[in-house]
């Protein structure tokens, strides 16, 4: 009783295994109600299990594995580089409104710049990275902008007493002092690389890629290779999230400092 | 982790070991010995051995390709298409995704590559990067594009608009047609539309607005009568609706999973504030669509598909004018390499089954028989157990191709009449979006086709493909009724009435797997026997007109009814005027 209790308790901290527990008790649960209402149109946990083993074991499933993997860290980290560039600018007044542009930029849909992007890129890569790097931008941009905006004004008053010019300053406390974040940055933007791998792969098939295996199966409403593959992309999302991570963690090991657990 | 590293240091590990699996994809895993398709047997003779061969008994079977891509030096083409089977002949030719040794392009000195585009504002794009590329570098690859024939009036428009500042040279021109759909595109409807087509009035259908296969329920319904509301968020419950879908797929799964949404009422062509909920009951769709709606809900029939409107959907090619008059013989050549493939596409089984195994490597889909399947047709049983057929694509040879632009024996130019017929739909449903589109004379170039056919008559051995009409229509397609003026008590058709008459035309070349059905109607004034007369003659004056613009005699049957079949009052006058009519039937 005791221990339900403490479920169900506000700003309570379990230990780990219980948490593992609870977690595994929820995931069970959930499948179990998706096994029992499934049938008809909609696959069973069975079915999408099944049909997961044959998707792994098919000739081609690495190449389009590996096919969405490089084309998402290529993407990513060029993102990066280009979204701490934008950010680090920012700091700099004439840069302020370009930065506030790029955030904006967010709003923006692919359907009107498929044909512009096709224009200005050489190949269906290009068009598939650009695309790529367009979407992910303007929201690393935006978390990057909330981290610097987060900084105590107290620790650029430390580099003043120090004596450090306003280059300096910046230095220490925007790039060095934050790097860390960039990590957390990625980690929570990862997601939206991720959510447009299949808008971009659908425009240039001939390199594969889970995007395409997903359009392939809807083509044919294999709702259970589908489920399948989301499946897939689920597991190597969160896979992305905990690595991710655990690369914060052990390049900055004082970031474990702060955390309450 | 304890060995002590500097985060640069950890840095610097971190990119190692990506560049590591990189590198190890790249040089390692791509590089590995893969089971490749054993290459054919070269040399076989085999006679025609499919059903419906064009070439005659005697015609031999070229060789198949090999796998080995060619490097033969010569012009390089990059053609964009969609997954579509009427593209066997392509697919034949090339050998593969590139151009292979031994294949009819590798004869012609091409070097072609295949690439798979099922969205077709992409490959348009494509086109108008070309044309800005070959303006600066004439040594550009080209860039070729395959549509729906029926679709081309709004790419045109569309590329026309986009390409002006280029010039008139760089505007971009259809050349040729190596096939077309023949049963995959179809109107799917409930089983009592066939019996009645008014049982569609008040209904809806889910389709890609604007696209081919809506084009398919335009024409069934404006040859019986019936209006199409053309806005896709308002319910007309005297006509009948669109739902507008994405894609093809779409269209067919807003039946499947029992898709509703809420439409503003039309009531006499004013919008009321008032909702109605409206569901999905019949759907326009092409392969694999029509097969999701078979085997996972089932219900519905074809109501009309490219079997009947067999010229609805010629699959053109197009390209960049300047390119291909830079590149006149390489043209020539491609058409005939494409209209031979054809032939043996259409003459040997093992062609066929070729070209199917070419388009599932192509397309990366499903594998060679599933092509082969769907390019066939098949009759299946729904889920429901009602029979449909599914799937059903044509390849063209050079006589096919040269009939559908009007150099064959007829001299009907049937692609310009499909050109014109649903360019004016187009315009009439929805004048906000194209308000208009390029002259047929203007986007379609006979100059390359032409010349083949005047050069090569040897190439014109393939048989035509051939429509067998029933002796007697007894199930209609649909019916309409015109008014046709002839002059009083005679059989001779008033001048005016020309116009109608060619609209009859017209409609028929689009429906060319279907027999036209022309009846004679009288109102019940004068003798039953000189109405029935009158009425055959006017019938028959009819058919005669049709047959001098090239129709033939075993397509057109004319018959009259004389007064037997009133469709409204004989004792006023306007019901008189109702009854006397011409009523043309297209069915089989």
């Amino acid at each position: 009783m005791q221990r339900l209790r403490q479920f169900f308790e506000p700003l309570r901290i379990l230990n780990k295994r219980t948490l593992t527990l609870l977690i595994v008790t929820e995931v069970l649960l959930a499948l179990v109600a998706w096994q029992l209402t499934g049938g008809g149109l909609i696959p069973t946990p069975a079915k999408v299990m099944a049909a997961l083993g044959h998707i792994i074991q098919m000739p081609d499933f690495a190449d389009n594995l590996f096919a969405s993997l490089a084309l998402t860290i290529k993407g990513m980290g060029i993102s990066i580089v280009i979204a701490l560039l934008i950010s680090y600018l920012s700091i700099v007044p004439v840069f302020q409104p370009f930065a506030r542009f790029v955030i904006k930029c967010r709003y923006l849909t692919l359907t009107g710049l498929i044909f512009l992007f096709t224009l200005l890129t050489q190949n269906g890569h290009q068009l598939k990275l650009s695309l790529l790097i367009f979407g992910i931008v303007p929201f690393f941009v935006t978390s990057l902008l909330s981290v610097i905006d987060n900084i105590h004004a107290q620790e650029f008053e430390l580099c003043t007493t120090l004596r450090m010019n306003s280059w300096k300053s910046l230095w220490e406390v925007v790039i060095v002092g934050r790097l860390d974040q960039v990590f957390e940055v990625m980690r929570q933007n990862f997601a939206i690389a991720w959510l447009m791998i299949t808008s971009v792969e659908g425009l240039s098939m001939s390199e594969g890629g889970l995007g395409v295996m997903l359009i392939r199966a809807n083509k044919y409403v294999q709702l259970d290779v589908v489920f399948g593959t989301l499946v897939i992309i689920f597991i190597i999302g969160l896979l992305f999230d905990y690595l991710l991570g655990a690369l914060r963690h052990w390049l900055f090991p004082y970031t474990k400092l702060t955390v309450r657990r | 982790m304890s060995v002590k590293v500097k985060p640069g240091g950890k840095i610097l590990g971190i990119i190692l070991v990506l560049g590591g699996i990189y590198a190890a994809k790249v040089f390692w895993w791509d590089k590995r010995p893969q089971q490749a398709r054993a290459s054919a047997e070269i040399g076989k003779v085999k006679l025609p051995d499919a059903p419906e061969a064009s070439l005659s008994k005697d015609a031999v079977m070229l060789p198949l390709p090999g796998t080995e891509e060619a490097m033969n030096g010569g012009t390089k083409i990059s053609w964009r298409i969609m997954a579509w089977n009427s593209q066997f002949p392509l697919m034949y030719a090339n050998g593969g995704a590139n151009t292979t040794k031994g294949s009819l392009l590798d004869k012609a000195k091409l070097q072609l590559e295949i690439v798979r585009q099922d969205d077709c504002n992409k490959s348009i794009a494509d086109m108008v990067k070309f044309a800005q590329e070959y303006k600066n570098n004439p040594n550009a690859p080209g860039v070729f594009a395959s549509f729906m024939g029926d679709g081309m009036p709004m790419f045109f428009a569309a590329l026309v608009k986009e390409l002006e500042p280029l010039g008139p040279d760089y505007q971009p021109i259809a050349f040729y047609t190596m096939g077309k759909s023949y049963g995959e595109d179809k109107l799917m409807g409930p089983i009592d539309w066939q019996r009645d087509p008014n049982n569609a009035i008040g209904k809806t259908v889910s389709c890609v607005l604007r696209d081919g296969d809506m084009n398919i329920l335009v024409k069934w319904a404006g040859d019986n009568g019936l209006r199409v509301n053309p806005d896709e968020t308002t319910y007309d419950r005297n006509a009948i609706n669109l739902i507008a879908a994405n894609d093809f797929l779409d269209a067919a799964n807003k039946y499947i999973t029992g898709y509703k949404e809420s439409r503003k009422l039309v009531v006499d062509g004013k919008k009321l504030s008032q909702d109605t909920t409206v569901g999905v009951d019949a759907v326009s769709t092409w392969t694999p669509g029509d097969v999701n709606i078979a085997q996972k809900r089932g219900g519905l029939v074809n109501i009309a598909s490219t079997k009947e409107y067999s010229a609805q959907m010629p699959n053109i090619t197009i390209t960049i004018k300047k390119f291909a008059y830079d590149h006149r013989t390489d043209m020539e050549n491609l058409i005939m390499a494409l209209s031979q493939a054809g032939d043996q596409v259409r003459s040997f089984n093992e062609a066929k089954a070729f070209a199917a195994d070419v388009s599932a490597k192509v397309y990366n889909e499903q594998d060679g028989a599933y092509w082969l399947k769907y390019y066939n047709g098949v009759e299946e049983k729904d889920a429901q157990g009602l029979k449909v057929h599914l799937g059903g694509s044509m390849a063209y040879n050079l006589a096919d191709a040269a009939n559908m632009f009007g150099l064959g024996k007829d001299g009907i130019d049937r692609y310009k009449i499909v050109y014109n017929t649903f360019g004016d739909i187009l315009v009439k449903m929805y004048p906000e979006l194209v308000p208009a589109y390029p002259v047929y004379s203007k986007v379609v170039d006979k100059s390359f086709i032409t010349s083949v056919v005047s050069n090569h008559p040897e190439l014109l051995e393939g048989s035509v493909m051939k429509e067998e009409y029933a002796g007697e229509i007894t199930k209609e397609v649909s019916s309409k009724s015109y008014e046709i003026q002839f002059e009083t008590g005679s059989a001779q058709i008033r001048k005016v009435s020309y116009p109608v008459l060619d609209e009859i035309l017209q409609s028929a070349v689009v429906a060319e797997g279907l027999k036209l059905g022309v009846y004679g109607h009288t109102d019940n004034v004068g003798n039953d026997q000189s109405n029935m007369l009158l009425s055959e003659e006017r019938a028959t004056a009819v058919k005669t007109y049709l047959q001098s613009k090239g129709l033939s005699s075993s397509r057109v049957e004319a018959k009259g009814y004389g007064a037997t079949k009133p469709i409204a009052d004989n004792d006023n006058a306007a019901g008189r005027a109702k009854n006397r009519r011409v009523q043309i039937v297209l069915g089989n």
